[in-house]
């Protein structure tokens, strides 16, 4: 996979090439040390992915990945020490999110996840249309897994729990923690396949697999892989419509 | 056009709704504030209630059989005689059973009497009884005052035992039994009992409607007032013979009787006003929720609860406040002390006579105590509303405080302070570069490099007060690895955590502490070997985390640092009284444990 690594630090292009020295796929076509270079490396080269730091004198890294010329798209992975910027970068259009320093393991993962997505670039290309369709409905949402952050597709998500200020994002393998509140999670997801069914709870309603009424005013929700909510009458009235049962 | 049988109607007829609507305060559970002496006071108030009835039977229906209106009379009369006894019984609370014995004994000779009557020698066998309950129960009540002189009891009482003497001498004029006939200037003395027994009935503000029962009166008897003037002026001018139904008259006259009622409403809401002010003196209550809301800055939470509690005392008029925990009283709005009577609450605070609950969530709560007002004025129904309100602000003010102070707290945990003056991309750059730097073969100084970046992004997080266990346990084992690069072999490190509890949301950096402060006592300050055992078990209820190390001399003698502190406070703040941190110390182990109890969410239980 050619690779294009762009920071302005020497000792960090060298962190980077050091660990990529271990992925026998990888090959480092160049490396940039300002946002301009970047761009013009980034036509000349035409790589397939590009690690891009953040914070570079002159143009920044979200200014790089917003002006690439048009047909280049490569898988971005942003590379940078503070993890100020996440959410950003994925609403930027990047596939994944590292820190400095970087460690093996964590490079693995991303790789995997660069090769996966390679094919596929006009797909995953763009900036912000990339999360949402057509009617501005969003498609994908940011998860974090320990200190690492996720482009997580709506339709995987099971449903949105809260438990105190945390907000599980939960698919059929595994949990992530939102960046926002489920308030507002709420708001931007309304009018789409998921549906408040507790004060702490939004499900898809795609993965409604059973209704059954516990009392006259509880329902009980069953979701594939066996997630089971209690609902409101009302609330759970409001699901019904949507799936028309 | 005033008769005295028409006065003896209306009398008697006031009496018997006056204390119809007292029985019905008193057993509706609303107007009721204690438990001790209500039927006491029921049974005296239903007695008045058959005396004014039967009175008024007597004095509306004198066709009937003489020998009903004896029984009636017999009847009436008896209830009468008993009336005093429960007064007394009631006055003195079972504080003289001597004397509350001899009066029900009294009671019992008249009752007999009056009813011996019926068969015959009626005038003397009822003047004979009416003394007997005179004299007795003057004597009786005068002995009463003298012994609660003598003892120093309350004023209320000696005021109640007075009440009741006078009560019993407006028996002397009933000498001729019932009479429709003309009393003219007993009539006064005749009506009198009613407001005295009220007196004695209300001695001891049982009721927290008490305000609501006199507002009620004080209506009544305008309403009373301008009916007569209203009734007396028709009748007035139906007796000049003008009277014809002229549409312009009837239309005036309909108007004038409108503007009556108008002006009827508005003389009700002046007397109101006035008793507010006046008589209930509640002016300063009125308005202390709004003051309390528009209180000055205040950082800390116990300030700002001595500050409240001295501004609702100044509004109160009363020198005392407090402010204590409320353990077991779970109160969910002002009451008054005397209802808790035989709780130890009242036992440790012997002056309180209000106690409002300030309920704080998270199942703790506060309760203000207030002592005796300025001048013996009582505590209303009114005033407790007041102070309800008042307790509503204070919490939320309180609930604001402790978000502030919670995230003063996480910032200080976090270095979120040190942000402000390290530059996090100098930092983390500087730490990538050192990693660059190292050579790959140093792999011990790499790890250390990739710790250190770690622990310190943790700490340097803005914005979330709770993180997931397997966040905290992440920099716990990164920061055990520093600390073992720094120390080396001497730090035997053991964790174990329970895999339910992973996910389970924890105050961040609440863990970290407790590891940090059992490396430094534990092993830090000697030069012998030392361990950190690390256990955290997820319970039915709680998750608990018990962090253990070996502990010295040196370290038993040091106390707990500022970092415990805070996680203390934060566990408080968050999780109230179901949450701790116990530090002991188990002979060669020093161990800090540290609880917190898991909402397990009924919503979702994953197969």
């Amino acid at each position: 996979m050619r690779t294009l690594i762009v920071d302005d630090e020497p000792i960090a292009r060298q962190v980077l090439r050091e660990e990529l020295a271990a992925f026998s796929d990888i090959e480092i076509t160049g490396e940039a040390e300002n946002g301009h270079e970047a761009l013009a490396q980034i036509e000349r080269l035409q790589p397939e992915l590009v690690l891009l730091d953040i914070q570079m004198p002159g143009l920044s890294g979200f200014d790089v990945i917003r002006q690439l010329p048009a047909g280049a798209l490569p898988v971005i992975v942003i590379v940078t020490a503070y993890d100020q910027h996440a959410i950003g970068a994925f609403e930027a259009g990047a596939v994944d999110y590292l820190l400095k320093p970087v460690t093996h393991e964590r490079l693995e993962r991303t790789l995997a996840r660069a090769r996966a997505l390679r094919g596929q670039i006009p797909e995953i290309a763009g900036s912000l249309e990339r999360l949402s369709d057509a009617a501005g409905k969003a498609r994908k949402v940011a998860g974090r897994s320990g200190e690492e952050f996720h482009l997580i597709d709506l339709d995987d998500v099971l449903a949105f729990q809260a438990d105190r200020e945390i907000v599980w994002i939960i698919t059929a393998k595994k949990r992530y923690m939102a960046t926002h509140p489920l308030r507002e999670i709420d708001e931007r997801l309304r009018g789409t396949i998921f549906q408040r069914v507790h004060r702490n709870a939004l499900v898809n309603v795609n993965h409604v697999r059973k209704m059954t009424p516990l009392t006259s005013q509880r329902w009980l929700l069953t979701l594939s892989g066996g997630l089971e909510f209690i609902a409101s009458k009302r609330l759970a009235r409001n699901v019904r419509q949507m799936l028309q049962w | 056009m005033v008769s005295p049988p028409l006065i003896n109607l209306l009398g008697h007829a006031a009496g018997a709704i006056v204390f119809a609507i007292f029985l019905c305060l008193l057993f509706s559970g609303r107007g009721w504030s204690g438990g001790h002496g209500r039927y006491l006071s029921g049974l005296a108030a239903s007695l008045s209630l058959l005396w004014n009835l039967g009175s008024l039977i007597v004095l509306a229906r004198p066709e009937l059989p003489a020998g009903v209106i004896g029984i009636v009379i017999a009847v009436s009369f008896s209830v009468l005689s008993l009336l005093p006894a429960v007064l007394l019984h009631i006055s003195l609370e079972d504080r003289q059973p001597a004397l509350v014995l001899a009066g029900y004994l009294l009671s019992a000779a008249a009752i007999a009497m009056h009813f011996w009557e019926i068969r015959g020698n009626g005038p003397a066998l009822h003047q004979a009884a009416i003394l007997i309950v005179t004299v007795g129960f003057l004597a009786l009540a005068v002995i009463a005052a003298a012994r609660l002189a003598l003892r120093g009891s309350g004023r209320a009482r000696m005021v109640a035992s007075m009440c009741l003497a006078l009560f019993a001498m407006s028996f002397l004029h009933f000498g001729t039994g019932h009479a429709s006939q003309a009393w003219s200037s007993e009539l006064i003395v005749h009506h009198a009992g009613i407001p005295l027994a009220l007196l004695v009935l209300l001695q001891d503000y049982r009721f927290v409607l008490l305000d609501a029962f006199i507002r009620f009166l004080a209506n009544a008897l305008l309403a009373a007032v301008l009916a007569w003037i209203a009734i007396g002026a028709a009748v007035r001018f139906a007796a000049s013979g003008n009277i014809s139904r002229r549409p312009l008259q009837e239309a005036l006259l309909f108007i004038a009787a409108c503007f009556f009622l108008v002006f009827f409403a508005w003389l009700r809401n002046r007397l109101q006003a006035w008793l507010t002010s006046t008589v209930f003196r509640q002016g300063a209550l009125a308005t202390l929720a709004a003051r309390i809301k528009e209180s000055p800055g205040f950082a800390d939470e116990l300030e700002y609860l001595d500050w409240a509690a001295a501004t609702a005392a100044t509004a109160l008029r009363t020198p005392d406040s407090a402010v204590i925990a409320d353990r077991d009283l779970s109160l969910h709005a002002p009451v008054l002390a005397s209802t808790l009577r035989d709780h130890h609450t009242i036992a440790e605070w012997p002056w309180a006579e209000a106690l409002v609950p300030i309920r704080l969530g998270q199942g703790a709560s506060r309760l203000m105590l207030f002592g005796h007002r300025h001048g013996g004025q009582r505590y209303l129904g009114e005033d407790l509303d007041a102070l309800a309100k008042a307790a509503a602000e204070i919490a939320e003010k309180v609930g604001s405080l402790r978000r502030e102070e919670m995230n003063r707290l996480v910032a200080q945990a976090e270095l979120v302070a040190l942000q402000s003056q390290i530059n996090p991309h100098f930092l983390f750059n500087s730490l990538n570069a050192l990693y660059g730097a190292i050579p790959r073969s140093a792999e011990v100084a790499r790890r250390m490099a990739l710790n250190l970046a770690q622990t310190f992004r943790y700490l340097l997080q803005t914005g979330r007060s709770f993180v997931p266990l397997c966040e905290e346990m992440e920099i716990v084992r990164a920061y055990l690895e520093i600390e073992q690069c720094r120390i080396g072999s001497r730090l035997a490190v053991e964790i174990f955590v329970d895999d339910a509890a992973l996910e389970i949301p924890i105050p961040v950096l609440c863990v970290q502490p407790l590891v940090e402060n059992a490396v430094k006592h534990g092993v830090a300050q000697t030069a012998g070997p030392g361990y950190v055992r690390i256990r955290i078990e997820c319970r039915a209820e709680a998750l608990r985390v018990v962090v253990e190390n070996s502990a010295t001399a040196a370290s038993r003698s040091s106390g707990a640092g500022l970092g415990l502190d805070n996680v203390r406070r934060r566990l408080e703040i968050c999780y109230g009284a179901a949450s701790g941190l116990r530090l002991s110390l188990d002979g060669e182990t020093a161990v800090a444990e540290l609880s917190i109890p898991v909402v397990k969410s009924v919503e979702m239980t994953a197969r």
